[in-house]
Formats: C-alpha cells, sequence, structure tokens
C-alpha cells in the first residue's frame, strides 16, 4: 500500500521525462544487478579484491592525516618552534633537550619574542591521597606561562596563577576523575612523591596529536630554580609576535641563548643552537629526545606507498576481470550492437556496471576498515577516529575516488570490448590487439614484482629482527628484573632491604643503579691525570651499586668490583672494554682519573656488553658508584622459573619498609628485545601489507589465467586431438606465467636488495642479505601461482577436446 | 579396421536426454573411402569422434584395430590415437600462435620424435602437400584452402592408418574444396583408411561407399553411385 502510494506520488509530482530517466535508470540498475547475480565468483573476487584495497586505503590515509595533524589544535601553531641545542666533542650533535633559561629576561631583551616557555619531561610518580596510594602518574614540570604557548583547556582553576606557586600542581581530567572521582577539586591537597601539594587547576586531557601529554603538571621552578646551571633537560619553545620578521627574532633568540649554552665550551665542547617548526617536531625529529611517541616522514611515506600500491593492483585486478568477463559475453556485445547500441551506449553500459562495483566495493571496504579498526590502532600506536562527518577526506574524497576508479576501470575494458565491429564479435573473434597483451603481461610482471620484493623484504626485516632478539649482548638478562618505583623512604633502606632480600632462598643476588641493565645511559665525563689534563674523555655512566655484576652478568675481565661497604659513594670507577681502547693508555688498572671534582682511581675494567642497542657500536661506558644517596632502580637475579613466588618475596620484603607499598617491575629480558619494537612494528605492518598484496596479487593471477584458458580453449582442444597428454597442456600453460614470474623476479631481486640493504646500514651490527630471502619469496609466489594458476590449466587439460573445439 | 557393435550415444543435460547415436553397427575395412552423410543433427559427427577416440560411446562396443577401445581412459585413448588417428575439421583448427611448420610439427612432437626426424618429415609432407614455401608463415596468412592442406598436412604427417575428416570442404570454395577431394583420394590410394563426414554430395562420389545417418541411425548403407547417393539425401530431407 506504501509503495503504491509512492508510486502514485511520483507519477504524480515528477514530469514524464524526469519518470522516464528514472525508470530507466532503474531499469539498468537491474540488469546490472542482473549480471553481477549470473557471475558471482568473478564478481565476488572483483569487489572483494577492490575493498580489501580500499579498505587499506581508508586506514592508512586516516593514520597519515593523524600524523599530520600533530600540534595543529594550538591556535599559534603557525608562531610556535622548537629550540635545538647542539653539543658534542668532536662534532657537535643535535639535542631537543635545552638548558635552563629565563623567560622573563628574554622577553625584555628580545621584542620580537612574544613567549619563551620550557617544559621537563619529569618521571612516574605515586601520589597519595589520605593514605591511598596512586602509582604510575606522569609528573611534567612547566613553566608558569606554558598554557601561553600550548592551549591548555582548563576545566576549573585559573591558568594565568596555577604553575606560579611552586606547591601547586594541574590534574589532566583524567587524573582527577581516576583520584577524586570528580574534576572539581580544586583547592584539594595531594602528596607528590612525599611533597605536600595543593590542586590548582583541572584541565582537560592534552588530544592524542599533541607532542606533549600528562597527569600531573608541576611548577618547573620547583625542580629546576630559573637560574639554576643545568645540563641540557628541558624542552624550550619560543612563540614569536605576530606582524615581526620571525627570522630576525628566532636569530635574536638564538644569540642570547647561545650565551647560556657556549658556557660548555670551556670543557671543550662545540656547541649550537636552532629552531624547528613546531609543525615539524613530530615528523621530523628521527634522533631527538620526544614525550609522546614521535613519528617519522619516511614511516609515512612508506604507508602512502603501501596504500598507493595495494589500491593499484586492485585495480589492475579491476580491469583485468572486467575485461576477461566480457570477453567471455563477446557475442553478446555483437547481438547488442547488431540490434542498434551505439559505441557510446555500450561505453556507458559498462562504466556505469564499473561505478556500481567500485560503490559496493567501498561500502564493503568501509565496513572493512571498521571491522580491522581497532587492530590497527594498536599496531600503529595512534588514537585514530574514523570521523565521516568532519573529515571531507572521507566522506567526498573517497566516494570521488571509487566513481573515479569505476570511471578508470570500467573505461578500459569499454572501449577495448566494444571495438570489434558487430560481425566480428559476433563470430566471437577479438580483432587482434598486440598492445592488450603486452599490457597484460605488464600487469601480471608488475604483480608478481610486488609480490616477490615485498615477501623477500618482510623476510629480510624479520631476520634482522630476530637477529636482535637473539644476539648475545655480552650479559645475561635473563631471570633479572628491575623494580623501578624506588621511593626516598625505600632509597635510605637499601642495605637492609637487599640484606632482607638476600635471605630469601629464591634470590641470587640484589643490586642497584641509576639506570636501566641494558638501558640507556648518563653522559658524563673525566679527565686522565698526567695524560692532556685540560681535555675530558665523555663517557656513558652507569652509576651502580656493589653486586651489580654479579647480578646482570657481566664478566669482570680486569682489576676487582666495587666492595660492599654498607654505605653509598666510595670511590674507584670501572670501565669496559671499549672504553680500555678509547684511553688509548698501556696499563688502565690504577690509572688517576679527575671525575665530578676529585681525584678517582680505575680499579677494573668489564667485557663489552650491549647497552644501548644493536644499532650503534658499543661505546666507552664507565661505571662509578657515585650514587648521590640514592638508589634509582633495585635489580633482582633470581633462581629458578617461579617468578610469582620471586615478586610475593619481595613485595612481601619491600612492605616491611614501607606499608601500603606496591612493587612495579620490569623484566630485563623482555626490555632488552623491546628495543626494536619499532622494527617489529614496521614488519608487522609489512606483513600485512603483502599479504593483502599477494592475496589481490592471486586473485589478479585467477582471473588471468581464467583469461588466458579461456583464450587458448580451441588451441588446447587442438593439441590434445594431436596427441598431447593432460601434463603437457598443463605445464605448457604453466610455463607463460613462469616465465612471468621469471621476469619479475629478476627485477625484484634488485630492487628488494637496495633497500633492505640501505635499512640494514643504520645497524651497527647486522646480518647479510645472501639469496635465501629471494629464493623463498620465489618459491612462495610460485607456488601460490602455481596453485591458482594450476586449478585452472589442469581442468582446462582434462576437458574433453571435443568441447573444446565445439566452440568454433 | 573399424567395427562398431550396437553403439549407443545418450547427452545429458539437467532436464533432457538427447539420443544422438542409436544402436549404430559399421564395419570399416582396412583401405576403405567412407563417407558418412545425413542431415544436421543426425549424429554425424559424434559418431566421427567415437570412432576417433575422441569421445566414448554411452553403450556398445567398439572394436578399432581388433581392440575394444569403448571403455578406454583419456590417457588411453590418447595413447591409442597418438600417430595411428589423424584429424581434418571444416575450421581448419590450426593454432593462430604457431608458423604452418610449428602446426604440422606438433603432433610429431607429442610423439617424442627427435627435432632432426620432425624436421625431415615436416619438409616431406609440406612438399607433398605443395604448401611448403609457406612453412614460416602463420595460419592467418593463409587462403582458406592453403589452411585445410596445412590441416591435412598436419594429419598425415604421422602416417596415420586412420584419417577422419569432419566436412573438410566446408569452408571453402568449390575449387579450393575439389583440391582437398582429391588429396584425400590420394591418400586413400596409397593405402590410408578414410572416414569423412559431409553434407556434400560431390564429396560423397569420392568415397567407396556412403553411409546415411538418421536421427541417430544408419538408414542405408553401400550407396557410391551419384544418382542412389542424391535420392537418399532426398527421401531424408
Amino acid at each position: 500500500m506504501k509503495s503504491n502510494g509512492i508510486y502514485t506520488f511520483i507519477q504524480t509530482h515528477i514530469s514524464p521525462q524526469a519518470l522516464n530517466k528514472y525508470n530507466m535508470f532503474l531499469y539498468k540498475l537491474k540488469l546490472a544487478i542482473r549480471s553481477l547475480a549470473k557471475d558471482k565468483l568473478n564478481s565476488f573476487i572483483n569487489i572483494f579484491g577492490l575493498a580489501v584495497g580500499m579498505a587499506a586505503v581508508i586506514l592508512i590515509s586516516v593514520f597519515i592525516q593523524y600524523e599530520l595533524s600533530y600540534d595543529k589544535f594550538n591556535s599559534k601553531f603557525d608562531r610556535t618552534y622548537r629550540l635545538i641545542s647542539q653539543l658534542g666533542m668532536e662534532t657537535a650533535d643535535d639535542y631537543s633537550i635545552n638548558r635552563r633559561l629565563n623567560h622573563e629576561k628574554f622577553k625584555e631583551n628580545i621584542p620580537g619574542l612574544e613567549e619563551i616557555t620550557q617544559l621537563q619531561r619529569g618521571w612516574q610518580c605515586e601520589i597519595i591521597k589520605e593514605n591511598k596510594r596512586f602509582y604510575n602518574f606522569t609528573v611534567r614540570f612547566a613553566d608558569d606561562n606554558f598554557h601561553k604557548v600550548f592551549d591548555l583547556d582548563y576545566i576549573h582553576g585559573n591558568p594565568n596563577t596555577a604553575l606560579v606557586d611552586i606547591t601547586n600542581i594541574v590534574l589532566s581530567e583524567k587524573t582527577a576523575k581516576t583520584i577524586f572521582g570528580r574534576t572539581d577539586v580544586v583547592g584539594e591537597q595531594l602528596i607528590v612523591e612525599g611533597q605536600d601539594c595543593t590542586i590548582s587547576g583541572v584541565a582537560k586531557n592534552t588530544p592524542g596529536n599533541s607532542q606533549f601529554d600528562f597527569d600531573v603538571l608541576a611548577p618547573l621552578e620547583i625542580m629546576y630554580p630559573i637560574d639554576s646551571k643545568s645540563g641540557l633537560e628541558f624542552f624550550t619553545y619560543a612563540v614569536v609576535k605576530e606582524g615581526v620578521d620571525t627570522e630576525i627574532t628566532l636569530k635574536n633568540i638564538l644569540s642570547e641563548y647561545r650565551k647560556i649554552i657556549d658556557g660548555f665550551q670551556e670543557s671543550g665542547y662545540k656547541t649550537g643552537a636552532y629552531f624547528q617548526k613546531l609543525g615539524e617536531v613530530h615528523l621530523h625529529s628521527k634522533k631527538l629526545h620526544s614525550i609522546t611517541p614521535s613519528g617519522n616522514i619516511e614511516m609515512v611515506l612508506m604507508y602512502t606507498f603501501l596504500a598507493a600500491l595495494i589500491l593499484i593492483i586492485a585495480m589492475i585486478n579491476f580491469i583485468n576481470i572486467m575485461t576477461v568477463q566480457y570477453e567471455g559475453k563477446i557475442k553478446e556485445i555483437g547481438m547488442r550492437k547488431a540490434i542498434g547500441a551505439t559505441r557510446w551506449e555500450l561505453i556507458k553500459l559498462f562504466v556505469g556496471k564499473s561505478i556500481l562495483l567500485t560503490s559496493i566495493a567501498l561500502i564493503l571496504g568501509v565496513v572493512l576498515a571498521e571491522i580491522f579498526l581497532p587492530h590497527f590502532k594498536n599496531l600503529v600506536h595512534r588514537d585514530l577516529a574514523m570521523d565521516y562527518a568532519n573529515n571531507i577526506w572521507l566522506s567526498i574524497g573517497l566516494p570521488v575516488l571509487a566513481v573515479l576508479v569505476g570511471i578508470i576501470s570500467g573505461t578500459y575494458p569499454a572501449i577495448f570490448i566494444s571495438k570489434p565491429t558487430p560481425s566480428a564479435a559476433l563470430q566471437g573473434g577479438l580483432s587482434k590487439t598486440n598492445g592488450r597483451n603486452a599490457l597484460t603481461k605488464f600487469l601480471v610482471v608488475f604483480q608478481f614484482t610486488v609480490s616477490l620484493a615485498l615477501i623477500s623484504t618482510l623476510y629480510i626485516l624479520n631476520k634482522q629482527i630476530n637477529y636482535m632478539r637473539m644476539a648475545d649482548l655480552g650479559f645475561n638478562p635473563e631471570k633479572v628484573i628491575a623494580i623501578g618505583n624506588i621511593n626516598s623512604k625505600l632509597s635510605k633502606s637499601y642495605y637492609a632491604i637487599k640484606d632482607e632480600l638476600l635471605k630469601s632462598p629464591v634470590i641470587q643476588h640484589v643490586s642497584a643503579s641509576d639506570h636501566m641493565p641494558g638501558g640507556a645511559a648518563s653522559g658524563e665525563s673525566f679527565s686522565v691525570l698526567g695524560q692532556d689534563e685540560d681535555k675530558v674523555k665523555p663517557f656513558s655512566s652507569y652509576r651502580v651499586q656493589p653486586d651489580y655484576f654479579k647480578t646482570v652478568g657481566i664478566e669482570l675481565t680486569q682489576g676487582k668490583s666495587f666492595k660492599e661497604t654498607g654505605n653509598f659513594n666510595q670511590k674507584g670507577i670501572i670501565i669496559n672494554e671499549a672504553g680500555v681502547k678509547f684511553l688509548n693508555v698501556d696499563n688502565v688498572i690504577g690509572l688517576n682519573v679527575e671525575y665530578h671534582g676529585e681525584v678517582q682511581e680505575i680499579i677494573g675494567v668489564v667485557k663489552d656488553f650491549n647497552y644501548s642497542s644493536l644499532r650503534s657500536k658499543i661505546k666507552p661506558l664507565m661505571f662509578s658508584h657515585n650514587s648521590f644517596e640514592m638508589v634509582n632502580t633495585i635489580i633482582i637475579r633470581y633462581y629458578g622459573d617461579n617468578l610469582k613466588q620471586v615478586l610475593a618475596e619481595t613485595d612481601r620484603i619491600f612492605q616491611k619498609f614501607d606499608p601500603g607499598y606496591a612493587i612495579s617491575y620490569t623484566l630485563i629480558d623482555d626490555f632488552c628485545k623491546s628495543k626494536y619494537k619499532k622494527e617489529e612494528e614496521s614488519s608487522e605492518l609489512l606483513s600485512y601489507a603483502s599479504l593483502i598484496s599477494l592475496i589481490l596479487a592471486i586473485l589478479g593471477l585467477y582471473a588471468l589465467s581464467l583469461f588466458m584458458v579461456q583464450k587458448r580453449t580451441k588451441e588446447i582442444g587442438i593439441r590434445k586431438v594431436n596427441g598431447a597428454s593432460e601434463w603437457q597442456i598443463t605445464s605448457l600453460l604453466f610455463s607463460t606465467f613462469s616465465k612471468w614470474l621469471g621476469i619479475a623476479f629478476v627485477i625484484a631481486v634488485p630492487i628488494s636488495y637496495f633497500i633492505m640493504n640501505n635499512w640494514l646500514q643504520q645497524f651497527a651490527y647486522h646480518i647479510e642479505i645472501g639469496p635465501l630471502p629471494f629464493i623463498i619469496a620465489g618459491i612462495v609466489t610460485g607456488l601460490f601461482a602455481l596453485i591458482t594458476v594450476g586449478r585452472q590449466t589442469w581442468k582446462a587439460a582434462n576437458q574433453n577436446p571435443i568441447e573444446s573445439l565445439r566452440y568454433e | 579396421m573399424i567395427v562398431t557393435q550396437d553403439l549407443c550415444k545418450i547427452f545429458r543435460t539437467e532436464e533432457i536426454e538427447t539420443s544422438a547415436l542409436n544402436n549404430v553397427n559399421i564395419h570399416i575395412k582396412k583401405g576403405e573411402f567412407v563417407a558418412i552423410m545425413g542431415p544436421s543433427g543426425c549424429g554425424k559427427s559424434t559418431l566421427l569422434n567415437i570412432i576417433g577416440l575422441l569421445d566414448n560411446p554411452s553403450n556398445g562396443n567398439y572394436i578399432f584395430n581388433e581392440i575394444n577401445v569403448s571403455e578406454k581412459s583419456e590417457k588411453q585413448r590418447t595413447k591409442f590415437r597418438k600417430g595411428n588417428i589423424g584429424f581434418i575439421f571444416q575450421s581448419f583448427n590450426l593454432i593462430d600462435e604457431l608458423t604452418v611448420f610449428e602446426n604440422v610439427e606438433l603432433p610429431l612432437v607429442y610423439m617424442g620424435l627427435p627435432a632432426s626426424q620432425r624436421k625431415a618429415k615436416v619438409k616431406e609432407t609440406l612438399e607433398r602437400m605443395n604448401i611448403a614455401h609457406r612453412a614460416k608463415h602463420y595460419p592467418q596468412q593463409l587462403s582458406g584452402g592453403q589452411q585445410q592442406r596445412v590441416a591435412i598436412a598436419r594429419a598425415v604427417v604421422t602416417e596415420p592408418k586412420l584419417i577422419l575428416a569432419d566436412e573438410p570442404t566446408g569452408n571453402l570454395d568449390s575449387r579450393n574444396g575439389s583440391e582437398v577431394m582429391e588429396l584425400l583420394k590420394e591418400l586413400n590410394q596409397a593405402g590410408t583408411t578414410v572416414i569423412m563426414v559431409t553434407h556434400s554430395v560431390r564429396d560423397a562420389e569420392y568415397a567407396d561407399r556412403v553411409i546415411h545417418l538418421f536421427d541417430g541411425q544408419i538408414v542405408s548403407e553401400n550407396l557410391k553411385d551419384r544418382e542412389s547417393i542424391q535420392k537418399a539425401v532426398e527421401s531424408l530431407s
């Protein structure tokens, strides 16, 4: 009834011409859908292939958009710059952290400077609220004018005064909700890292695409007074006033800052400084420190490249399958022409059908993208969302792309198929077009090349990752845990805790360090007495407690270790073998050096071990017992395999010294392996891309083998009548594909070799590529091709020759 | 050489069953030239395919060279066929991508002959068919008559005992047609058994004997002279 009503409505309200057009459209749509339904398999392959391609393009484009949007939420984005310091002995390296500066003084001296502010990375802290403890909040320290550079959205409190008083803190919305369950908490008291603090503001959580984040924001002044001498510690951002000469202003700021950093020149360092646009911070700061995980323009380009590749392959398939389908219907097309369809009408028909297909593929692609979005978010570590309404690319770009793909991929077969004269088409003969054959060959070779290159690349990537994970690091990270959340109370009782721990039957050794074993070291230096004394020797430094080498499993090759004395700060320096080489003296043991203004002796040498990552060669490293009266990380080597029991024991003992405390631990083995996360993520991404492109290539190959078999049906029949066996036919058909595979192999190997060899150069310790990755890629691709093509050809070869020849 | 006993062939689709051959009994001696005639759809080609071991009968026996081959597998049939039977089709069925020489060489390749022997044999056969000067051309570059001569060359290059021709003159003009028929007659006189399906009364005259099929059954045999052939054709159509 209802539909009847609509029909009447259409009839009475729409002009007959429009109605006619509408009916015609419906008629054509009906025919198009019917023809799709008739050729289910090919339609499915076609739609599915394109949908997979589209889904990949959607996900990747959302990611790329996100990467390019970093920090843009700041209203002064265009005028904000990040300061980079340069410092080093031989060459000055870039650091995104700087020395402490006085922002008021800078503003007074430089007229074009609107604001300059500093932020210190801070650490994980413990928060106590009325005896209730909360762990793992990130406290960062900022100048009181921080909000004048970055847009912090305060829900409660006054941004202008929030960070002025050094006992104040600002919480993020999330932190306030976790601790209090609400956000109107201004004026409430908390104990942060043992200090009494008053909450002066609550700000909205920073967006995911921000270069900084925080749980707690504390005044920088409390940790680092504004005129204190410091090392490189602070991220520094400057905003240039509107309408002034940016270049001159930045130059002035730099010359002001040079006054501070050039102080390092006294110790023989080279120094420098420059500015980086805020918009470049996220993607162009490869080796620089960052707060939130930084991106990488190469990664973005790689993603873009992969998306384009997948889309191209999907389109190639689309063109091929469309053509194959139409070639099977060449007689029908001849019939249409004979009845009076013009070439233009046929082209419209094909393009229309093609657009219908791409539209279905787009819808399916969106569904697939939605399904895989959560997984993809984990893969790239970005909080991506598909906001169709506010994203022009998604709401307009994609449909336009779909139509465009439809037109491009529909036009080619349409023009090609509608070319023959009606009589030629009716006889089923296609005009000899060598151009098409050449194109087909090119497309297959292209797809094979992509598959081969991706698979071999993936293999090499994984081999290197595995090599790094399994490499002998020169120490024994297994069965070692590090407890990082040591508060000042526990730190003071370290020796007593150690004694208690060692009483446990599951604990073998206990030590402590300011650094994570196998993790980043501090930069320190000393000068050798009696050997150009004015020149300091820069060393990486681990500040450790006695028993460190036993606990971590580092071999002492000369001299002795630190003695167990029960107090902090005993003298003596231990260096690694690389350090011995660096100092270049005959007898290193007993050598006197000046370190932190004191004369100390080198007491021991340890075997080289990999303390940073396999990306760089092992550099000179020194160990001192200079622990500033506190320990940062307690390290435990345990017996047996019962980690649970070890943790329970440890927790129990720690609680004795600080009731209510809960340990937060890291397995050193996991920690060392996690250093190659970036590579592992690239590898995972690449495996997905390879898988998708392989699936698409196989779908394409399937269509092509169908096409080839169809085209050669007659030939197969003739050959069989003349005595060819099934095997001879199958191998004949497959040899064509093998030839293409061979050509692709020759193209893919150098490409993949070149790219991966380049990539491997960033690792000081790396595998040799060798022939295996390419052999494996060849076998995998060949096998898949064999399965795909083999089925078709075997079927064709087994057909009764009479069936084949009957088509004549 | 060829004996069939109650040969039947039934084609089945999902809905209908068509009987193409119905209890066909024929006996062809070595060295005979036999024409099979009949209206479209009477089962001529089906019979030829079974005789040519391209197809199996649904029922009945087919004894080829004193061996019952009616229930042999495709593989075994291929083995029997190789070198023993040559085929000639109305539409020539040459492979477009291969040269004349390669087309004729094809059955020898599948027999596994060494290249030097193949070359000699192909050359000799092409000369016999008067087409040697076209050896390096592709089928599309030849006239219909020339293409059929290549097809015949391919059929006889293995020196088969039996040649099966399915309307060999169907796509040719009368001059080229009679040339082809003369060639077949020559081959027959040289000792090869020839079985030919044809619509043409004139072609049938070249045969020693004409078998008439109608609705899958033999209606007459042993017709030789033109008048009786004509009469039989008229009575059927």
